[in-house]
């Protein structure tokens, strides 16, 4: 997220005499505002993830009547050299470059569609952004059907396309079962990309739009020159929160695929839960959650720096 | 407004442009309404063709059996519970938090700031499992506590209610306080009231998240008395007898609250989901 | 405490449970299945105790296997040998049964496949786990006896025998001559085919055909008066609630005095066979074992992964790597005390 501290007009009229003889009261109740947020930011956040790496270097398991004990890097070492985590990881960065420009992109020409001023252009909105507000479950459980390698609508649709010459095998082949996922992905969310960039169009000066077609600019040009230098930041926004979901997968392949076949469909979050939950080696499970947060931490990183450099 | 010789051309492609779009959007949803009220075993044998967005001999038989055999209404509950009360206890909790963080002078202020910027950037899903562990240590496995506090407190929330309070003018407060007001009085009966846009958009987020999530629930819970609505239609989906029509009925009850409440709410959903992204 | 059975040893030896066996008054336990008792037993410890059975059967279709020209199996004695099994599943094909046999693919893998395929490892004389020392799975799992019978398990597939069932009714629409499947189908079978229905033990890998069997089971967590348990196993093991909870599921009664008149598994009853199966010990309890919720998850992903394609070698040699590391980090799981 583009979080940029914003500290002007926060200490105006310091001086005003009626402020300054209750001091001491604003500083007491401020930490009265703050008390139940920072008791849940602690105990459910910041002391979580302090165990996380703790535990990392451990073998804790989730429920067990043997002692803990250190393990070194053990946990890091074992994930390294582990095919399925890497086959994950590796799914997920495919995931990411294949989802990202192509929901990026899509987003992108949706909201300018329904940023014409034509009518029913508020209907199109909604059908657009109804797959957001369903859920992923739920999108998940029709796309199954959809995407049935026998009967599904999608090779019912392909056959009379191609007059039965394409007929993938979808989530039974390793060659395709990610791209269902990416399909099922890209249309339960491109819809909320979609009405942050319509926020950001909306946003775009009128005047210069009007300015670049006095001087005779195309519209491929005015989009080029003036639309998109206008929502940069908007679009680094957005390509940053897809990359983050992308490595966030998880919803679509625990109901579609559970990982596979043969693991093309496996993903970081899955092996965690795989991990953690299922062989309950929290220890290790643990270590996944530490290089997910630094693969988050690393995006959004590079993200903040894109902000900077033009604003 | 943009003058151009070509408009009814642009017009049309972009009437063209929806359309194809809507298609697509429309298509799987159509699938889902028709294939609920179809009986299990046409589903997928007419779902390759014209036959997948016709209901052949409709009834309401899958809806009965998503009711009786998936305990639909029971999940339903749970998610009405688990949601409800995760954004209640959202909007109470960080709501100060970010007026604390926007209006007050304390020790620490700017210190305190940075670190919920940087908190935004830890997901959930980093400390799921020490939560996890935690939380088994605890004796909280199923139960509706454990669903709902790791996602009470959310630095991204508090960020939003700050920058809000930061840019709302602040002379009702003042001649409130120059009045005697206390500051809690003065948070609850002037603040509160004149942030009215970013409840909306917290709540409306705070519950869209809370509804659909399925990590935190599968790896906390593992009784249907406390089992919310996503990780219900995964159970359901696998539990045998295996019937397509009752699963799409599942899913499309499962879909109608919050479908129901976008139609309600649309112009508000929108705007929220916008304000998520345009800070900074 | 209601608990799913394969997870109650883990419990059991993290110490969140109390040993049930002097909680089980004596004409009860010489009338419990010997199933009921090895299910429910670890270290030399019962720690659990369920109301119902279940078993796994092949059901078929008379009319077709006639049509087909096959033997059919009579019992357990004679079942079909895995290479007959092939033929039978290449005669139907002929008959015109496209994707003859259907194993319920469509359950996904959970707790599933490890229940209703791992008779496939038993029957070949292997196992989840080497059960003499319980430190090992090598040997056991991936033993060129168990490789050959997954081989033959992946053929179904590479031959496109299976159906991929998506809308769970390959059998009862008769695309199907074949269900691979648990006790819990038999009155929609039975519905669907009449009189047509058979009910198959599954084939011979090997050593013996094997049957599967297990379900949930009442345990009892530490800080329970076992004087309030006594009572309370008592009550619902009762005949009584005992006939009626298999009647609510239709699961085999857990009392020998209660399946001898049970009409659907007793003698002269439609599953029978699973009956048999039960009684006369051709059913192979899952490995009751802290580490069985491991071993189950790492047997089903390789299921999975034969079921894909996958090297049979290679699958059972990664499920043996990961129950043995699982061991491994838990000291071979010591005993408590």
């Amino acid at each position: 997220m583009i979080l940029t501290p914003t500290t002007s007009n926060t200490s105006v009229r310091t001086d005003e005499p009626g402020r300054r003889r209750r001091r001491r009261r604003p500083q007491l109740s401020s930490w009265l505002f703050l008390a139940p947020g920072l008791v849940f930011l602690a105990v459910f956040l910041a002391v979580p993830f302090a165990i996380a790496v703790r535990l990392s270097f451990t073998n804790q398991r989730l429920s067990s009547p043997l002692p803990r004990r250190s393990v070194g890097w053990e946990n890091y070492r074992a994930l390294w050299h582990d095919a399925a985590f890497r086959r994950a990881l590796t799914n997920n960065l495919i995931f990411a470059a294949v989802v990202v420009p192509v929901q990026t992109g899509l987003a992108l020409v949706l909201a300018l569609l329904v940023n014409q001023k034509v009518r029913f252009v508020r209907f199109f909105r909604a059908v657009f952004f109804a797959p957001v507000v369903m859920g992923i479950a739920v999108a998940s459980s029709v796309w199954f059907l959809l995407f049935d390698r026998q009967n599904g609508l999608v090779n019912g649709a392909l056959d009379l396309v191609t007059f039965g010459h394409v007929h993938p095998q979808w989530l039974q082949s390793t060659h395709t079962s990610l791209i269902a996922i990416m399909i099922v992905s890209i249309w339960a969310s491109v819809g909320f990309q979609m009405v942050i960039l319509l926020a950001g169009l909306q946003d775009v000066a009128a005047d210069l739009l009007e300015a670049a077609e006095v001087d005779g600019a195309t519209p491929l040009q005015r989009f080029r020159h003036v639309t998109v230098p206008s929502i940069r930041n908007t679009l680094v926004f957005v390509v940053t929160m897809t990359t983050i979901f992308a490595f966030r997968l998880f919803d679509q392949v625990y109901i579609m695929t559970q990982g596979g076949p043969l693991g093309s469909t496996d993903t970081v979050l899955l092996e965690l839960v795989k991990v953690g939950y299922e062989r309950q080696q929290v220890a290790r499970a643990c270590a996944i959650s530490v290089v997910f947060f630094l693969i988050v931490t690393a995006i959004t990183v590079v993200q903040r720096a894109l902000v900077k450099e033009r604003t | 407004m943009i003058r151009s010789q070509h408009r009814p051309r642009r017009r049309v492609l972009t009437y063209a442009g929806l359309c194809v779009a809507a298609l697509a959007f429309l298509g799987p949803l159509l699938f889902m309404i028709v294939g609920a009220l179809k009986p299990g075993n046409r589903v997928l044998t007419e779902s390759a063709s014209w036959k997948a967005f016709v209901p052949t001999s409709p009834s309401t038989h899958n809806f009965q059996q998503a009711v009786d055999r998936g305990s639909f209404l029971l999940l339903l509950r749970n998610s009405l519970i688990v949601s409800s009360i995760t954004v209640v206890l959202g909007l109470v909790v960080n709501s100060p938090f970010g007026y604390a963080l926007a209006r007050f002078r304390f020790r620490g202020r700017r210190a305190l700031l940075m670190a919920v910027i940087a908190l935004t950037i830890v997901p959930f899903q980093a400390v799921a499992i020490p939560l996890l562990y935690l939380m088994s240590g605890w004796g909280w496995r199923n139960t509706f506590t454990a669903l709902i506090v790791p996602f009470v407190a959310n630095p991204f929330f508090i960020y939003l209610f700050y920058s809000f309070f930061l840019n709302l003018p602040r002379e009702l407060e003042e001649a409130a306080r120059i009045d005697g007001a206390r500051q809690g009085r003065i948070f609850i009966s002037i603040a509160v009231p004149l942030a009215r846009p970013a409840f909306a958009t917290v709540g409306i987020l705070a519950f869209l998240a809370s509804w659909g999530e399925l990590l935190w629930p599968a790896l906390i819970t593992d009784d249907i008395n406390v089992r919310t609505l996503p990780l219900g239609i995964s159970v359901f989906r696998s539990v045998p007898p295996i019937d397509q029509g009752v699963i799409l009925a599942f899913v499309l009850l499962a879909a109608l609250p919050t479908l129901a409440l976008f139609v309600a709410l649309q112009r508000h959903f929108i705007a929220s989901v916008a304000r998520s992204g345009i800070k900074g | 405490m209601d608990a799913d059975s394969s997870y109650a040893f883990n419990y059991a030896w993290s110490g969140d449970l109390q040993p049930i066996e002097n909680c089980i008054p004596a004409a009860l336990k010489s009338d419990l299945l010997p199933s009921i008792v090895a299910r429910g037993s670890s270290a030399g410890h019962q720690w659990g105790v369920g109301l119902v059975d279940s078993g796994v059967a092949m059901y078929a279709s008379k009319k077709a296997l006639t049509k087909a020209g096959v033997r059919i199996p009579t019992g357990y004695k004679d079942a079909w040998t895995a290479a007959e099994f092939d033929d039978v599943l290449s005669k139907l094909k002929s008959a015109g049964y496209v994707k003859p046999l259907d194993v319920w693919k469509n359950i996904g893998k959970g707790e599933f496949y490890p229940y209703a395929y791992a008779p496939v490892i038993w029957s070949a004389g292997g196992d989840l786990i080497d059960r003499s020392t319980y430190k090992t799975a090598d040997g056991a799992l991936n033993s060129p006896a168990v490789v050959k019978a997954m081989t033959e398990f992946q053929g179904y597939f590479k031959n496109g025998y299976v159906d991929d069932n998506t809308d769970s009714n390959a059998f009862t629409a008769g695309r199907s001559a074949l269900s691979w499947v648990g006790f819990w189908q038999y009155a929609a079978f039975k519905k669907a085919l009449g009189d047509d229905l058979l009910v198959l033990p599954l084939p011979n890998y090997g050593k013996q055909p094997a049957g599967a069997q297990g379900s949930w089971q009442w345990t009892m967590t530490k800080g329970v008066d076992p004087d309030v348990a006594w009572k309370w196993i008592a009550f619902t093991m009762q005949a009584d609630n005992v006939a009626a909870m298999a009647k609510a599921n239709s699961g085999v009664p857990a009392l020998q005095s209660v399946l001898a008149t049970n009409d659907l598994y007793g003698p002269t009853g439609g599953l029978a066979l699973i009956g048999e199966a039960l009684a006369k010990g051709y059913s192979v309890a899952r490995p009751p074992h802290p580490a069985y919720a491991t071993i189950s998850g790492a047997v089903a992903q390789a299921f999975q992964d034969v079921i894909d394609g996958k090297d049979p070698k290679a699958a059972m040699d990664e499920a043996v790597s990961t129950i043995d590391g699982d061991l491994k980090a838990n000291d071979f799981y010591p005993l408590p005390g």
